[in-house]
């Protein structure tokens, strides 16, 4: 009885956190639409819609091809400014007219001041080519992308907290300069955002990433399965798969018959072709030490 | 098929060429057999360069940016098969015509082995050699580009090969015919690396400090920059756009990026025929 009494005293101890690691590696991956009902996608997205509205170039094209190229990855702090402009481009949507002006109220300084949290990341440095149903072109549509990878998955609730934050302070100053106030976004659509920016790289564990930021951000339409994120909208389904290294490598659309609409994959041209070549090479020289020992056996018989 | 074979032999214009040909196939394997080791020592000297400055340096510096293109990635490393043909040609060619004097060996075999053949099908076996030296080079740069960026390589990477090719031979010409007049093989070898690596290098500082808008088409050092520029996408197509003008402390320099196309390959080939030539005048007139 004691004893029990004793045991039951012992606080708990919080469970072991996590430790995240990136796994990243140095170079291209391309992916490719690999499916594209169009006929299905129209029956299911009456609002016009059509695939390159989400990911732009020729994605509304089978056999289109994307291409990253990931150039490096180091060790940052993100502070509020970073996350504004770069996550959720806050610049991107103000007219040319009116952009001096909302640089000077909205700039580094500003918003650091007001806002001073840092959030430490990986930051990953990309070079990405935009669906191209030819060939890509000799220089990248985007030589400098930006993709930070949060050690600390609570820190996506924290960001996205900051944002709907200033959009709400800064949304009535929009509205008297006549620009489009920014939308609040909730745990779901913020997530969905960074899956179609392709600003989502997760660290390893993945599923255990996956889970702790559904869970900061109280999505209610997103599920995990292994490396895949699963979106159940209402009028379609779509599952998000992740590589081995963390990277968006397919994106596959369900209507609400379960049947496929569109489909983007890995494509898997170049490992298939340094893979040949290496069995090849080993053959050959498999071939060629035979030959060797061969001779050499003749020669020591002379 | 017989009997066709043997009319074939039998007719002396085939036996002539026959005769011809025979002496330098024979001297050209052996060659190739005699040089071997050397050929592997150099290839895996090249896959060893881009092994340890070219993927390590990636894999194991996650800071460490990518270049932004194949392209780029390619231009970076491909000067590193300068040294390898500076290198390569002075251990392959430099033994070529010395040796056979050094070694007093080339009275034994004269008489029975045209002279000439011998030394044209010894330099032929060497250029295959080195040409092999330098395909692995290119083939391994390329798997690694690949490895990085995905297919396809760019064409323009092949066009950098053939220049790096004509560079190579006219690099063996100049070396042969050093060997032509020099008395051993290892003088050769150390005579024309720092002429090759020093040595131009000062004659052309030297001139241009002198005659500053003058580009130094003489010069290999200046011919090879073709070898990596050639990749560039909008390759400069007049004088003013090959060369940078410096001021700095009341002192105006020209620094030259590249080489014409036309140029480099006229230049490549003139000292490949010149060299070559003058190899065979001073060889003929040697005595042992």
């Amino acid at each position: 009885m004691l004893i029990i009494i004793f045991v039951s005293s012992i606080p708990k101890s919080n469970a072991a956190s996590v430790t995240y690691s990136v796994a990243l590696n140095k170079g291209t991956e391309t992916l490719i639409v690999s499916q594209y009902d169009e006929v299905g996608w129209e029956d299911n997205f009456d609002n016009g819609l059509e695939p390159d509205d989400w990911f732009g170039g020729d994605s509304d094209e089978i056999g289109a091809k994307r291409k990253i190229t990931i150039r490096n990855f180091e060790n940052y702090k993100w502070n509020s400014f970073e996350v504004l402009a770069l996550i959720f481009g806050i610049y991107e949507s103000i007219p040319a007219s009116k952009f001096v002006y909302f640089l000077s109220i909205v700039n580094k300084d500003t918003i650091t001041e007001k806002y001073p949290d840092k959030y430490k990341v990986w930051e990953s440095w990309f070079v990405k080519w935009e669906f191209e149903s030819e060939e890509f072109d000799e220089e990248p549509d985007d030589e400098e992308l930006l993709i930070p990878i949060f050690k600390d998955p609570k820190d996506l609730k924290e960001i996205l907290d900051l944002y709907n934050t200033w959009a709400v302070d800064m949304n009535s100053t929009l509205l008297m300069l006549q620009i489009e106030p920014f939308p609040i976004l909730s745990g779901d659509e913020f997530l969905w955002k960074l899956v179609l920016d392709g600003m989502l790289v997760l660290a390893q564990p993945f599923d255990l990433y996956l889970e702790e930021i559904i869970d900061e951000l109280d999505c209610e339409e997103v599920k995990v399965r292994k490396n895949s994120l699963i979106f159940v909208k209402e009028d379609f389904t779509v599952e998000v798969i992740y590589s081995p290294q963390g990277t968006q490598v397919g994106f596959v659309v369900y209507d609400t018959d379960e049947k496929v609409i569109y489909e983007i994959v890995q494509d898997n041209t170049s490992a298939v072709f340094l893979i040949s070549l290496g069995v090849i090479g080993s053959i050959l020289g498999g071939i060629l030490v035979i030959y060797i020992r061969i001779h050499a056996k003749k020669r020591k018989r002379e | 098929m017989k009997n066709k074979l043997l009319s074939l032999i039998r007719n002396e214009k085939f036996y002539d060429y026959y005769a011809i040909v025979k002496p330098v196939f024979t001297t050209y394997m052996f060659e190739l057999k005699k040089q071997r080791i050397k050929f592997f020592a150099f290839s895996l000297v090249g896959i060893a360069f881009l092994f340890l400055l070219n993927y390590l340096p990636y894999l194991l510096i996650p800071e460490n940016p990518l270049p932004v293109t194949q392209i780029e990635f390619f231009e970076i490393f491909i000067g590193l098969s300068t040294l390898l043909i500076i290198f390569g040609c002075c251990f392959f060619f430099a033994p070529i015509i010395c040796n056979e004097f050094g070694k007093k060996t080339g009275y034994i075999t004269f008489p029975i082995i045209n002279k000439y053949k011998l030394i044209i099908g010894k330099y032929l076996g060497a250029l295959t050699l080195m040409t092999g030296v330098l395909f692995i080079f290119y083939f391994s740069l390329a798997i690694l580009g690949i490895y990085y960026y995905g297919l396809p390589v760019n064409i323009r990477y092949l066009y950098s090969f053939g220049i790096c090719l004509l560079h190579m031979l006219a690099v063996s010409a100049l070396i042969t015919f050093f060997s032509s007049f020099m008395k051993n093989v290892n003088i050769t070898i150390v005579t024309t690396l720092l002429l090759l690596l020093i040595g131009i290098g000062i004659v052309d500082t030297l001139i241009i400090l002198y005659y500053r808008d003058f580009e130094p088409i003489y010069s290999l050092a200046h011919n090879r920059k073709l070898v990596s520029y050639i990749m560039e996408k909008d390759f400069p197509t007049t004088r003013e756009e090959r060369y940078e003008k410096i001021e700095a402390r009341g002192f105006t320099w020209y620094n030259w990026y590249t080489p014409s196309i036309e140029m480099a390959i006229t230049i490549f080939l003139t000292y490949t025929g010149v060299c070559l030539a003058l190899a065979s005048i001073i060889f003929s007139r040697r005595q042992l």
